[in-house]
């Protein structure tokens, strides 16, 4: 008799399966971890147990405008039992990473950008 | 109104209002138990607790896709959830029919051609042999050899095709699009040849 997987088991291949659908934090956990998520990996760095992991991984993003970020941060930690300062600190350095790994025309907007910022900088002396 | 399905009432006006953490506790709710509906509903058909699994899950994301289509004066969420797992599994069930016909009918060829073929190590061994021999029929380019190579070998990681497709320098969700692409591409012609045959 073939036997039953645990709810836990189920829900981690869940969040492994949604992890291509980018309205899930599994995708952005996913990129964080470089491709499939690494549920360890993640709960060393979140300070929480897998259980809470997936849980998070299957979570909606938070939106993006300040308010909506906090409110939604705010929702998504007390649901899963997870620091809200811990669970904002990922978020915002994942969304970072994620950013800063667009194609090449993207980031080299932003280069020429901060090169602009640089040079109309006033002369201090 | 029960409580389970007042419980769910909730959950999907959580949804339809837009709270971030409702989705996780749809699945943490709903998935096993829609799981083991379907499981006990299809095992003897062959599907498995990890396809029921997956039908679930699937459900449940095609309703956070469109949540409105969900009525509940008509029915618990529950109901409606193990409605659309079902259907899924049923087409599992039947393509994976037809997989199975392709694959025993490269066998019998490889069979007719001499091989002997008494388990299935040998099935396989020789279905691959098949393959080979039509290798430019399933295959234009190095890279989709590469693939090919690794999908025989039955290696899942998405890394390892990204090796392949030399794409491992993108960002992982690109990587996981253009190795499910190039996949799906050779997987399609390997189900023509297996027609054709």
């Amino acid at each position: 008799m073939t036997p039953t997987p645990s709810k836990a088991d189920l829900l981690e291949r869940a969040a492994a399966r949604v992890a291509l659908d980018r309205r899930f934090l599994a995708s952005l956990m996913a990129d964080w971890t470089g491709g499939d998520l690494d549920f360890a990996r993640l709960a060393y760095e979140l300070r929480c147990d897998p259980g809470c992991v997936t849980r998070l991984a299957l979570c909606f993003r938070p939106r993006q405008d300040p308010a909506g970020f906090r409110a939604d941060v705010a929702r998504i930690a007390a649901s899963v039992s997870i620091s809200e300062a811990c669970l904002t600190a990922f978020l915002r350095e994942a969304e970072a990473l994620a950013a800063f790994r667009k194609p090449a025309s993207a980031g080299g907007a932003l280069l020429a950008a901060a090169r602009d910022r640089v040079e109309r900088e006033p002369d201090k002396n | 109104m029960s409580k389970d399905r007042e419980r769910f009432r909730l959950l999907h006006e959580r949804l339809v209002g837009g709270d971030p953490a409702a989705p996780s506790e749809l699945f943490v709710v709903l998935q096993k138990p829609v799981a083991r509906v379907v499981y006990g509903r299809y095992r003897d058909a062959g599907l498995s607790w990890i396809d029921a699994a997956d039908v679930a899950t699937d459900a449940i994301v095609a309703h956070l896709s469109a949540p409105h289509q969900f009525k509940p004066e008509r029915a618990s969420l529950f109901t409606y959830l193990v409605v659309v797992a079902n259907g899924d599994a049923l087409n599992l069930i039947r393509n994976r029919g037809k997989e199975r016909k392709n694959h025993a009918h490269l066998v019998e060829l490889s069979a007719a051609d001499g091989n002997v073929t008494d388990d299935e190590k040998h099935c396989r061994l020789d279905a691959e042999k098949l393959l080979r021999a039509h290798i430019d029929e399933i295959t234009e380019t190095d890279m989709d050899r590469r693939i090919l190579d690794l999908m025989l070998q039955g290696e899942q990681k998405t890394a390892a095709y990204a090796v392949a497709l030399g794409v491992e320098g993108l960002p992982a969700s690109e990587q996981r699009t253009l190795v499910k692409q190039h996949r799906d591409k050779i997987e399609k012609r390997l189900k023509r040849l297996g027609e054709r045959l």
